[in-house]
């Protein structure tokens, strides 16, 4: 009897061992093959309810910021969680009481995250979220580069911050450099902008090829790549000139059909259009060709390139929602530029796909060569 | 004895097994904190040093592009040099897409070779206050040939233009954490044509304020005092900042980073945050 008790403890110190080896091999990397990734990138489209966005606070772009974030948080309802980003705490107090003056409520909802740095911003650039199986969720950022600002610098920052603010983790890192708006993601779906090429140039080897291997590396279902070089596609963040509505059906911006609008918008006439519009035409046509070749279905809405190539009138760089429940309408924030036949057509646009349409005034910004979903970074969908 | 040992490097040996085929890595390493510019180019079987002496410099200076010496073999060959521009204010969310606005050839030796290259800033106007703090990047690309897949050493440098006006901040009078507190701060404008619309606000671990003051019109030269009413925070709180931004309608934006000496109750102007800008000397 006792010898068969030694023998079962002997099995069982076998397993314990075994699994302490095991334990300390996986720990140290020495596992024979690579996990297949699981999380995705956050969805830009209305497949789920927001659930929690990021946005930085900057006290010194309230003029340009603020009239957006009071459109913005009057509109979002309350159970979409914010997360805030400031420099210091008596930012977010600055925040508060601006909010509060505009009869803005449901402050819990707020949620200050310090980041000890300046600003910008433009929360969208430094990081993309990305969602587990599990309803978990990770902060995916570049590694830093030189930047020319104060504020640029801190952004750098900010994923980390955000991170272990809400995921309770330092932000994973890629090995090459690129900026949030370069990916866009439907549900199953990432698209990713050959301009992120551009980034880690002069940085190591960092081609097409490698960029698409790190990627899916951590990234887990299809990759979409808009053009094999910079220049093949707009020289500008992604969803400046498309934006997935679902995995199915994609908007692309068409400068032409904007171009035409504007010229019978009166309020555009002291708007410079850019002077290449052929050249942006045929960027933007080939982004329309590439995702069609896709098997995408493909659709077309008004866009201006304004002179230097920065700043767009773009109606695809929104914020996307959905109503919660099965039945639940998609909703789309739609940034609005106080220019009435542009605006008019692309809400009308939404419409007829079956959106309600929250319409976002963005006049105050978008000069700054960006729109409202560069503003918001959507961490979490879901509910 | 023996059945014992046995039957523990069994078990042992099959649970390592089994388990170690089920073993899976994480699904990524993570990436560098910070990714530097390559300063090294594989030129004909050498690695050929390229470095630029400043990487940020007033707009209309020159930097200094040096390619180090070569053995004999690859001396004559010939480098391309590129610069490619892109402006920005610091508001913006990206620049303007790069553009080539200089080219020059480097002709490896035996000793290392410098070269200037201008950095003009941003394109001019006739309204210099459209120019005001903009930041141009410039991207100095060399490579060993023009082919568009030919290895390329791309190093980033940052032209800054003037900004139209300063601040300063008088230091204010002491008291309780928690109490009201005013904090006056002086405009001057450093243009030469009036500003319009200068918006003054301040904040910090020391002042919690949602106040702004409105300067309509600066002339060139002239200095402008405003007074923005706020909350005391509690002096050695955090990092003891007072810190000031402007922008103007034209004329872009300015800011004064102070932190407060609690010795002397004076204000210590400190250089901008730029602890995290690499490459900053």
């Amino acid at each position: 009897m006792r010898g068969l008790g030694r023998n079962l403890i002997a099995v069982a110190l076998g397993a314990i061992a075994a699994a302490a080896c095991l334990v300390v091999a996986s720990a140290a990397g020495l596992t024979p093959r690579r996990a297949a990734p699981t999380a995705r990138v956050v969805a830009e489209d209305a497949s789920a309810p927001l659930a929690r966005i990021a946005i930085h606070y900057a006290p010194a772009a309230d003029d340009v910021a603020m009239p957006v974030w009071r459109q913005l948080f009057a509109a979002l309802p309350a159970r979409v969680e914010v997360e805030v980003a400031v420099a210091r705490t008596t930012d977010f107090a600055r925040f508060q009481a601006l909010l509060d003056a505009a009869g803005i409520g449901d402050r819990a909802r707020f949620h200050p995250v310090i980041v000890g740095h300046e600003l910008t911003t433009w929360s969208r650039d430094r990081f993309v979220a990305l969602t587990e199986r599990d309803g978990g969720g990770a902060v995916l950022a570049p590694p830093r580069i030189e930047v020319g600002a104060a504020g640029r610098a801190g952004d750098m920052a900010a994923p980390d911050a955000l991170a272990r603010a809400v995921w309770d983790r330092p932000a994973r890192r890629t090995p090459f450099a690129f900026e949030g708006g370069d990916l866009a993601a439907s549900a199953r779906t990432l698209f990713v902008g050959a301009e992120v090429l551009v980034r880690s140039r002069g940085r190591g080897a960092f081609d097409r090829a490698s960029v698409d291997r790190a990627l899916r590396r951590s990234i887990a279902g299809d990759i979409v790549w808009l053009g094999d070089q910079p220049g093949d596609v707009p020289h500008h963040h992604v969803m400046m000139y498309m934006v997935p509505l679902d995995d199915r059906e994609v908007l692309v911006g068409d400068p032409a059909a904007g171009a035409a609008l504007a010229a019978r918008e009166p309020a555009a006439a002291a708007l410079a259009l850019d002077a290449d519009q052929a050249g942006h035409q045929r960027r933007f046509d080939h982004v329309a060709a590439l995702l069609a070749a896709r098997g995408l279905q493909v659709r077309r809405i008004p866009v201006v390139v304004l002179a230097d190539a920065g700043s767009y009138v773009t109606y695809t760089n929104a914020l996307f929602d959905r109503e919660p429940g099965p039945r639940g309408r998609p909703i789309v924030y739609l940034p609005t530029y106080r220019l009435p036949a542009l605006d008019a057509a692309a809400a009308r646009q939404y419409l007829d796909l079956g959106y309600l349409v929250r319409p976002i005034d963005v006049s105050s910004i978008y000069q700054l060569n960006g729109s409202l979903g560069c503003l918001v970074n959507v961490m979490a969908r879901g509910g | 004895m023996r059945l014992t040992s046995i039957l523990f490097a069994t078990s042992f040996t099959l649970a390592v097994a089994t388990g170690w085929v089920h073993l899976e890595a994480g699904p990524n390493d993570d990436g560098p904190a910070e990714l530097r510019a390559v300063q090294e180019l594989a030129v004909a079987g050498q690695r050929v040093g390229v470095s630029l002496d400043r990487a940020r410099v007033p707009a209309g200076a020159a930097v200094r592009l040096t390619v180090s010496a070569v053995e004999p073999g690859a001396a004559g060959r010939e480098l391309a040099v590129r610069v490619m521009a892109q402006t920005g204010s610091p508001m913006e969310r990206v620049p303007t897409p790069p553009r080539e606005v200089a080219r020059a050839t480097v002709r490896l030796a035996t000793a290392p070779v410098t070269i200037p290259l201008t950095l003009p800033g941003a394109p001019a106007r006739a309204d210099r206050l459209a120019t005001a703090g903009r930041i141009t990047q410039y991207t100095v690309v060399v490579s060993d040939g023009h082919a568009r897949d030919a290895a390329v050493v791309a190093l980033p440098v940052f032209a800054y233009e003037p900004e139209a006006f300063r601040l300063a901040i008088d230091p204010p009078a002491p008291g309780p954490a928690g109490t009201p507190v005013d904090v006056t701060v002086r405009v001057t404008s450093v243009a030469d044509a009036p500003l319009r619309g200068v918006v003054i606000r301040a904040g910090g671990s020391l002042f919690t304020s949602s106040d702004e003051a409105r300067v309509a019109s600066l002339a060139p030269g002239a200095t402008a005092v405003v007074t923005l009413h706020g909350v005391r925070g509690e002096v050695g709180a955090g990092d003891a900042s007072l810190v000031a931004y402007g922008n103007a309608e034209r004329g872009g934006t300015a800011s004064l980073w102070t932190r407060l000496d609690p010795r002397t109750g004076g204000l210590t102007v400190l250089p901008p945050p730029v602890d995290l800008m690499l490459g900053m000397y």
